[in-house]
């Protein structure tokens, strides 16, 4: 399999890293050989038309001094002169255009390469659209790393819970959220104190407000809703309230009779909202610190949930090796 | 469901078995039997206290027709309340907001709102008020709720519900 690696971030290089780590196992259990042929950042790109070294990659300081670097060149101008089976996104995601993200989806789709990303914002913008582009194209568009980090949502349902209906989801979708919330019920910390700590731990970026106005919550959880429930909903549709207007004495309140607060993201009856509520401490959706949960409310398994990390570099890059794994398989029966 | 209820039972052998059928034979649990003597206030009747728990709430009017049929003087009946309820925290100027109305427009829904407990911040006179909304079913509790969701965006009131 011939692979473009579109982002270079942190999760492009958690891409990097375990593809290079797991390059003997995948032959070995799956039969995948692979080779990656373009690995594009925002300066430029490394190309090889014998597949790239990735550790030498992932190694240097200068990028400019690797003998396959380019400098200036972009995934879109290269497209066309590219020869591989599968692209993937991961550029940083942009919630309100899904730019580039969405360009290099549908250009990799057009030119009949299977896709995987765990970029939101293309999914966010135009799920529907890039989905039946796929359809048509005969191209595999995947997405598992899009929501929850390593938790296998989609997956999840599409391979071990066939014949089941998923009537509603309730979850925690975004980690900052979760451990400030967390320090503010076990610390005693107002939401300004647990906001500082999160930020010195490397929780929470310098202007938080995607985490914690529920924004990034939200577009994970449109993702779910078009994805697991066949919807057409996109980031107005949702119902959003954020964490920052919490205070000590709300925990307190909630605590005097056995809840905690946390931010949960729920579709439930065609309704899909990011908001504040009270959940009784033996709930399974009662998880601390940074942990993400899903909980979805099935026919015949009844309730399934799902604890886990929600981001991070190689969390993120387990959730599209296992796509890259599930494409080759499916290709390999056809 | 729990319920308890008092009989007066004619003081002779066999009456409190009588008594007791009805219950057993619809798939009650008899949890509790106090037979008083000592507090009879006529001669020849007992009073009886029996505490028993049913989980087919449709039978409780049939247990009470067969123990009219067997003569048994049912005196008291009271069943434990069964309802939903949910809490809800109010956060922002809830009081300056008349908290009074905000209570009155949900009982004016037809739940009933109790437990109210309230806790005021220093800062910028911020409160925050809970309390529970109990209603008789999950459909009354629901439109309660949008109704309570309704009002605080009115008011400007952060709120988080159970």
């Amino acid at each position: 399999m011939d692979i473009a690696l579109v982002g270079f971030g942190s999760v492009g290089k958690g891409v990097a890293q375990v593809f290079s780590k797991k390059q003997n196992q995948l032959r070995q259990k799956y039969d995948l050989s692979f080779s990656f042929k373009g690995v594009f950042t925002s300066k430029g790109a490394f190309l090889d038309s014998n597949g790239l070294d990735l550790q030498s990659i992932l190694n240097i300081r200068d990028l400019t001094a690797h003998s396959s670097w380019n400098n200036d060149l972009s995934f879109m101008e290269s497209i066309d002169d590219l020869d591989v089976d599968l692209v993937i996104e991961v550029t940083p995601t942009n919630i309100e255009h899904g730019e580039p993200g969405k360009s290099h989806i549908i250009s990799s789709i057009k030119k009949g390469c299977d896709v995987v990303t765990a970029n939101k914002g293309p999914l966010v913008v135009a799920f529907n659209e890039l989905t039946q582009l796929a359809q048509q194209n005969d191209s595999i568009l995947r997405y598992e790393g899009s929501v929850g980090g390593g938790l296998p949502v989609f997956n999840l349902v599409r391979k071990t819970l066939q014949g089941n209906t998923i009537h509603s989801l309730r979850g925690i979708l975004n980690g900052t959220s979760n451990f400030i919330l967390t320090q503010m019920t076990y610390e005693r910390t107002s939401f300004e104190g647990a906001l500082k700590t999160a930020q010195e731990l490397g929780y929470a970026e310098a202007d938080p407000a995607a985490d914690v106005e529920g924004i990034d919550a939200a577009s994970k959880t449109v993702i779910l809703a078009n994805g697991l429930f066949g919807m057409n909903k996109n980031i107005d549709d949702v119902y959003i309230q954020g964490i920052t207007k919490i205070t000590p004495e709300a925990i307190k309140l909630a605590g005097d009779d056995n809840f905690l607060i946390k931010h949960i993201a729920s579709i439930e009856d065609g309704q899909i909202e990011v908001a504040p509520r009270l959940i009784p401490v033996t709930s399974t959706l009662a998880v601390n610190g940074t942990l993400n949960v899903v909980s979805l409310q099935t026919d015949l398994a009844k309730e399934i949930t799902i604890i886990g990390r929600g981001a991070g570099g190689e969390e993120t890059a387990s959730a599209i090796l296992s796509d890259v794994v599930d494409i080759h398989l499916t290709r390999l029966t056809q | 469901m729990k319920i308890e209820l008092e009989v007066e039972l004619s003081d002779r052998p066999g009456e409190l078995v009588r008594c007791l059928e009805p219950i057993s034979a619809l798939g009650g649990n008899i949890l509790q039997v106090i037979h008083s003597r000592a507090l009879s206030v006529r001669k020849g009747v007992a009073p009886v206290s029996i505490h028993f728990e049913i989980e087919n709430i449709d039978v409780i009017e049939d247990i009470k027709l067969l123990m009219e049929k067997q003569g048994v003087h049912v005196v008291k009946w009271a069943q434990e309340f069964v309802g939903f309820k949910k809490i809800v925290l109010l956060i922002g100027h809830v009081f300056q907001k008349d908290i009074t109305d905000t209570i009155i427009r949900l009982l004016d829904s037809g739940v009933l709102v109790n437990e109210v407990n309230a806790k005021i911040t220093q800062k910028e006179e911020v409160s925050t008020v809970k309390f529970s909304i109990v209603g008789n079913t999950e459909q009354e509790i629901q439109q309660a709720m949008n109704l309570c969701k309704e009002i605080c965006m009115e008011k400007g009131l952060f709120l988080i519900r159970g």
